[in-house]
């Protein structure tokens, strides 16, 4: 199994997009982790009435409205988005894997309700499913609102699973293993897994970058993570009164998320090209 | 059928008619950006301030108080329906009715429509605030077709101002004959007919509301002919707008980083206007939820008096409002009349705050930098709607200037519907709030008397000291300008709230117009007096 | 193929059903009580609050809801509005969905002309820089938020250089009597900013689609024949190959309305577009439930019609996955 992935991994690396991807994504977790102690606390206020400043020597990124230095915001930005796309991909995958794998091996009936109930679910845009959520709960704590990300992404990943599960079912070997006397939870793990990393590998990379962008706007309407904790979607509607007078308040935010959700998607490429090299 | 063939056709053809015509150079048109929808701006179905500011234009009253507000002063008001008035004696009042005044569908304003009105306003099934300031109304009689006689019950110095500003007049020729409980629905209010100096021509359902200028306006027809009331509700795109040349009007320009926006447009201005808003911190006299049990913190007046010394003020408002930040020390607006009256107060004194809270036992046993007494923190919950970008700004200072005072203020954010809510329900221990108020000043007892504790007054503060001077500065028959200073300084004492601000209108304005000119109570109630300078007419105003 | 209609379409319908079902346990799961939010500025008596209770049904059991909720979608009738008590949500929708289908429906046009011309020449350019430099592009231009973009292009083409309307879809001074040429070219002035932002930041998808669909049928025998027949590149291009991309294309729509609608919150809400966007960004912010919910079973219904046109257009051009 780490073989395959690491032979995966490797591909991906030699793809030229792939490489650039590692790096940025490299780059904004690093700077996610090494943000609190190396840079000035972001909740500190300093002369508020002086307002944006441009970027500068003591300010790489400028102030934004409240003269909080930006580059330590954008930083702890990246802490928050990166921890709630990661945790909450990690839980879609999961719940995913887990109904695709049920739905598969069980069959008949139960296979027909679940994935009936997933083209439902797929019907409906993830994002009024999570804004019906929002509504209608009052103040979102941040555990939830990764909870509600994932239970919403896990649609697509089912299908996946549960394809993969399907294929292997009736390959010679998995027969083979079974006719030997190994139990279903053997056979997942050793067989069935390893061949459905690949794809749920990407899977997860892709969906990172689309919950990064979900959790932004969700910032930007007003929903999703409460100031004071800095969020690259707050940061930009923060910057909305800002936007001709002090450009950077929204450019610096608006450009994290761009690269990061850019360098997720093109590693999330890389490994689909290693996958399957016609689609290169 | 309510509606005559011939006023079909005027509404018809008019409009046409106006267009089809060379506008004079000093003509043109306006887009005023509303942030809420007017929907039913006729006269018993405003709720709403967009209502108000749009039924102003299209439905007059007998007079309206002068500019300066002095709503216990008969000699300032101006007429406006009635051309002039007496007094019989301390409990009659008499109107004479302007003969030229006349309905949009050309009939003219007679005392039957003033009877008429009255009784509507009157009417408790109707509309029961207004009834309730009617109260003291005992008769409305004509006496020929121009001239209208008002009995009180009582004698008091806003009679004048009850009799005038609370009945806007409805043409009764096509009111009567709707009962009162079906006319939300009725056609008249689809296409109101009123005698201002705007004619109503259509609303587009959440989208905007288009006036034309009623061209046989006794007082004079109107140089805009066309008023777009443009519904925005985000301030950002509103500005925008404003910047793009698609709007004229906007009166909702942040105060912190609006100015500096429009600095870099050379054709808009800004504008302000003292308005009736007042900003305040509200101290729940309650318990948190609980109207049974009194607050274990702020029941106390010498506590709230503390925490009242503890805040600068200076930089809160600088940093919220610019430039353009007022300090009020009472329930006070700057529009109001009797602002000038409110005593300064004692101000800010660190030094005076925790001397103050040590006197009442409390101390620092713990050397966490909290007060303490009896092993309870000073910690108090602070309910601050996020929709309010000034308030938002000054609430962290809020907590570091009461932190250095030794008290712990908890940040609680919510957003518009669920504050209002909480505020209600008594559910928090102070409250970052903002009141629109009345216009007169009496408007205080709905949310600072003991009788207003069923209502809005939500920290339910009641002072029987306070009510007595508060009743004979509302009833002193001239004016009482000692009894409300008096009044004023006894709620300081008593500091039911910690007053921070009363901001004023922030107005955008595009240049090319002219004799502009903002009414703190109702906006736009002079926009029929505004002409467009010829030289900087736009291709629009033709 | 008319039983394989019936069933396939019977489908949806189950489908959309089950959408239903879930959009109302959503709503029941959150916490907190939906109506107590009505209380914000206004003051509402007891009674009205009642009245309101009763009126959304909320002081009944949980299966007399469901009842009441499917019965009330079954006949057309979505409830009332909260925030603009006491307008109808249908008749919200219904004046709304004009400007999101005029937005929408100018995208895909936009995305799927130029994603299918711009993805036709990367397969037949296959790894020059022209290939690999649009791919980087698509995805960088994928990757921004679509609030961002539409901010930042509001901020200079608008504000800065006046070239175009900052917000709404009509000039408001516009008379009533004006022609239609007039018309048009200033809905147009107004479209093209939001439609811009819009496509763009979804271009990605159109175009990566019709390049892997492009390659793929370049490896088919059919149109290998059609080359050694001798006919010129441009023929076998577009004659051929290309139009066996159409049906890959067409299942994309099914894919792609999700994520167009999602985006027109944003983009809608940022450029004041008067449609169901827009409509749902105000409703979040009153919180106003019974509209979201509204707009989210128009929005539901919508996807599974797409889907559901989609496999038949698929069956009707393509003979092998019709069944027999």
């Amino acid at each position: 199994m780490i073989g395959s992935l690491g032979e995966l991994l490797r591909r991906a690396w030699r793809h030229p997009s792939g490489r650039w991807g590692v790096i940025v994504l490299g780059l904004v977790a690093l700077a996610a982790l090494l943000a609190p102690p190396f840079l000035q606390d972001p909740a500190a206020m300093r002369d508020v009435v002086a307002g944006a400043t441009a970027p500068s020597l003591a300010h790489p990124f400028g102030t934004d409205g409240l003269n909080r230095d930006m580059l330590s915001r954008v930083a702890n930005g990246a802490r928050v988005s990166l921890a709630v796309a990661g945790l909450a991909v990690v839980l879609a995958l999961t719940v995913g894997s887990a109904v695709g794998l049920i739905a598969g091996y069980a069959g008949g009936w139960v296979d027909a309700v679940l994935m009936r109930a997933v083209d439902a679910a797929l019907a409906i845009p993830r994002l009024f499913v999570i804004l019906l959520l929002l509504v209608v709960w009052e103040r979102i704590p941040l555990a939830a609102l990764i909870v509600v990300l994932g239970t919403t992404g896990w649609f697509a990943t089912s299908r996946l699973v549960r394809g993969e599960v399907l294929r292997l079912r009736h390959e010679a070997f998995v027969l083979a293993a079974e006719g030997l006397g190994a139990t279903p939870g053997r056979t997942i793990v050793r067989h069935l897994l390893p061949n459905a990393a690949g794809p749920l590998l990407v899977a997860a990379t892709l969906g990172v970058g689309d919950v990064i962008l979900l959790e932004a706007g969700l910032s930007f309407l007003g929903l999703g993570i409460q100031p004071p904790t800095p969020s690259w979607g707050g940061m930009v509607l923060d910057a909305r009164p800002l936007i001709v007078s002090a450009p950077w308040t929204a450019l610096f935010p608006g450009a994290a998320i761009v690269l990061t959700v850019l360098s997720v998607n093109l590693l999330g490429d890389a490994l689909q090209a290693a996958l399957d090299p016609r689609s290169a | 059928m309510l509606i005559t063939p011939r006023l079909l056709a005027a509404l018809l053809l008019l409009p046409s008619a106006t267009l089809a015509q060379p506008r004079a150079p000093d003509h043109g048109s306006a887009v005023i950006i509303v942030g809420q929808e007017p929907t039913t701006p006729v006269p018993t179905l405003l709720g709403a301030k967009a209502n108000s500011d749009v039924s102003d234009l299209l439905f007059w009253r007998l007079a309206r108080p002068g500019p300066g507000m002095v709503t216990t002063d008969e000699k300032s008001f101006e007429p406006q329906l009635a051309r002039s008035w007496s007094r019989r004696d301390s409990l009659t009042l008499v109107f004479e009715l302007d003969p030229r005044a006349k309905w949009h569908d050309g009939v003219p304003v007679t005392s039957r429509d003033v009877l008429f009105s009255f009784a509507r306003m009157r009417d408790s099934t109707v509309d029961p605030q207004r009834a309730l300031l009617l109260r003291h109304l005992a008769t409305v009689t004509a006496e020929g077709e121009q001239r209208v006689v008002l009995r009180f019950r009582r004698a008091y110095p806003e009679q004048f101002y009850d009799a005038t500003w609370q009945v806007q007049l409805l043409p009764a020729h096509l009111v009567d004959s709707i009962p009162a409980e079906r006319f939300a629905a009725s056609a008249f209010v689809r296409e109101p007919v009123g005698s201002g100096p705007y004619r109503w021509v259509r609303r587009e359902p959440g989208r905007q509301l288009e006036l034309a200028a009623n061209s046989t306006f006794f007082l004079g027809a109107p140089k805009l002919d066309r008023l777009v009331f443009l519904l925005v509700r985000d301030p950002e795109a509103a500005l925008n707008l404003m910047l793009d040349g698609t709007a004229d009007v906007y009166e909702g320009v942040a105060p912190s980083s609006g100015p500096a926006r429009l600095a870099g447009n050379p054709s808009l201005r800004l504008l302000t206007t003292p308005s009736f808003i007042t900003v305040y911190l509200l101290f729940n006299q309650r318990a948190y939820g609980n109207r049974q049990q009194a607050h274990p913190i702020l029941a106390d007046a010498g506590v709230r008096r503390a925490l009242s010394l503890a805040i600068d003020r200076t930089p809160l408002l600088q940093s919220a409002y610019g430039k353009y930040g007022v300090p009020t020390y009472a329930p006070v607006a700057q529009g109001h009349w009797t602002y000038r009256l409110v005593p300064k107060g004692p101000g800010y004194d660190a030094a005076g705050a925790r001397a103050l809270l040590r006197r009442l036992g409390w101390a620092d046993s713990d050397g966490d930098g909290i007060l303490d007494k009896g092993g309870a923190p000073l910690s108090l919950r602070l309910n601050l709607p996020t929709t309010s970008a000034p308030r938002v700004a000054m609430a962290t200072q809020l907590q570091e200037q009461l932190r250095r005072a030794g008290v712990r203020i908890e940040l609680i954010r919510l957003d518009g519907p669920v504050w209002g809510q909480r505020r209600q329900r008594g559910e928090f221990d102070i409250d970052f709030a903002a009141a629109v108020m009345d216009p007169s000043p009496a408007g205080i007892v709905q949310s600072w008397s003991c009788a207003g504790r069923a209502g809005s007054n939500y920290g339910q503060y009641c002072d029987p000291v306070v009510d007595r001077f508060l009743e004979q500065a509302i009833s002193s028959p001239r004016g009482g300008e000692r009894n409300w200073r008096a009044a004023y300084a006894a709620l300081q004492n008593d500091a039911p709230a910690a007053f921070l601000a009363a901001p004023p209108v922030l107005l955008a304005v595009h240049r090319r117009y002219r004799g502009v000119s903002l009414r703190p109570e109702s906006l736009y109630s002079d926009v029929w007096r505004w002409s467009v300078d010829p030289g900087r007419r736009l291709a629009r105003d033709r | 193929m008319s039983r394989w209609l019936f069933r396939r379409t019977l489908q949806a319908v189950v489908t959309f059903a089950v959408a239903l079902l879930l959009l109302f346990f959503l709503l029941r799961l959150a916490p907190g009580d939906p109506l107590a939010r009505i209380t914000g500025d206004r003051t509402v008596s007891p009674q009205e609050l009642a009245q309101l209770r009763a009126r959304f049904g909320l002081d009944q059991p949980l299966p007399a809801q469901l009842r009441a909720f499917l019965g009330g979608a079954a006949r057309g009738d979505l409830g009332v509005s909260i925030e603009h008590y006491p307008e109808r949500v249908t008749s919200l929708l219904r004046a709304r969905l004009p400007a999101t289908l005029l937005l929408g429906g100018t995208v895909l046009l936009l995305n799927f002309s130029l994603g299918a011309w711009l993805g036709v020449r990367q397969a037949v350019r296959r790894g020059s820089r022209f290939d690999r430099w649009l791919t980087r592009l698509a995805l960088a231009a994928y990757a921004t938020p679509s609030f961002w973009l539409g901010l930042v292009l509001v901020a200079f083409v608008s504000v800065r250089w006046h070239l175009l309307p900052a917000a709404q879809m009509q000039d408001p001074l516009l008379a009533p009597e004006a022609g239609t040429l007039a018309r048009a070219i200033d809905l147009l002035r107004h479209l093209i900013l939001p439609a811009l932002t819009l496509s763009l930041t979804s271009l990605a998808l159109p175009l990566r689609h019709q390049r892997a669909a492009m390659l793929a049928s370049f490896r088919l025998d059919f149109v290998t024949a059609a080359r050694a027949r001798g006919l010129t590149e441009r023929k076998v291009r577009w004659r051929h190959a290309w139009r066996t991309t159409l049906v890959p294309m067409l299942t994309l729509l099914g894919l792609w309305l999700p994520m167009l609608v999602s985006g027109s919150v944003f983009v809608e809400s940022v450029f004041n577009w008067p449609g169901l966007g827009s409509l749902a960004a105000d409703a979040i912010a009153a919180r106003d439930y019974p509209v979201l919910l509204g707009t989210a079973m128009l929005v539901s219904a919508a996807v599974v019609l797409a889907g559901l046109l989609a496999d038949l257009g698929y069956a009707l051009v393509d003979p092998r996955v019709r069944p027999t």
